[in-house]
């Protein structure tokens, strides 16, 4: 039998592939910018993809190598994994650090907590006060190294539940006539998105943003003119989440 | 507390406003902020309603 003859399904009991179903593991997606002390209340997110828990979550951070280490100081941080990305079986939940995860309803341990998952059902995981880094949540009853996917990748991971943004219009504008600049999300999102807008220019134009037909592909950002220019213009910064 | 939002483009009331931070929330049942604001009608409360179209 040649190599090419083998059948591998998993390694050391663990999926092959893109096999790590926590999203910014790493930490390494902030696209909320937050910094130094981060102070969340209860649903609140922090880093992309993880929020705090019902009492709130407060941490600081630090990189070094390329790792990103949370010190969770009081509350607890949850990741809700999308039914989408989980099958029935076994699963394992593995880490570096001092805090304790848990998986779903169940009990908080140290690394390595297994759990019976059902395919296709949103999964709460949660980890309490402590040091974090490197999360992985794996099929199979082993846990494997932490799978070290390419930052765009993970961004653009992130991305199917928040994303940032800036969109800007510009013409010639006649006074009171209505105008819409339309915004293509970079990842199709999760759902239909909330989009918070906030007024970056207005020439010819009021500040108040408002914005129509946000979906999973995008919005229209929408004005009417109250002065006639050749060079009217609006822009807005947003955000999109379709978080779970 | 909310505000309905008229779509000018189709004239009719596709989304609702969150006043607190102007977020605008798709009427999808899906969306976890569009459920914040269902239970928030079904507590006994009221959006305001919609700007009238210019």
């Amino acid at each position: 039998m040649s190599l090419g003859d083998l059948g591998i399904s998993t390694i050391n009991g663990g999926a092959i592939g893109v096999k790590n179903a926590i999203i910014n593991g790493n930490f390494a997606v902030n696209q909320r910018a937050v910094s130094g002390t981060v102070t969340l209340a209860a649903g609140a997110y922090g880093h992309d993809r993880f929020k705090a828990g019902a009492s709130g979550c407060t941490y600081t951070f630090a990189t070094a190598n390329n790792i990103t280490t949370l010190t969770i100081s009081a509350g607890s941080l949850i990741q809700v994994i999308e039914g989408n990305n989980l099958f029935t079986g076994t699963y394992t939940l593995s880490w570096v650090g001092t805090a304790q995860g848990k998986i779903g309803g169940g009990s908080y341990a140290g690394s390595g907590v297994t759990g019976s998952v059902t395919g296709g059902t949103d999964l709460n995981i949660e980890f309490n006060t402590g040091t974090l880094s490197l999360v992985q949540f794996e099929q199979g009853s082993v846990a494997t190294p932490f799978e070290r996917r390419p930052y765009g990748t993970e961004l653009a991971l992130c991305q199917r539940y928040y994303e940032a943004g800036y969109s800007v219009f510009y013409q010639g504008v006649t006074n009171s006539y209505q105008y819409a600049a339309p915004v293509f999300f970079k990842v199709t999102k999760r759902v239909s998105a909330t989009v918070v807008g906030v007024n970056a220019v207005n020439t010819g134009f009021p500040t108040t943003v408002t914005v129509y037909d946000a979906s999973a592909s995008g919005f229209m950002n929408y004005r009417i003119a109250n002065a006639t220019r050749a060079d009217g213009a609006f822009a807005i910064n947003w955000t999109a989440s379709a978080e779970l | 507390m909310y505000q309905l939002i008229n779509d000018q483009i189709t004239d009719s009331v596709t989304c609702v406003k969150r006043i607190a931070d102007n977020a605008f929330i798709p009427f999808d049942p899906a969306n976890i902020d569009y459920q914040a604001y269902l239970a928030w009608v079904a507590a006994g409360n009221t959006p305001l309603p919609a700007d009238q179209p210019e």
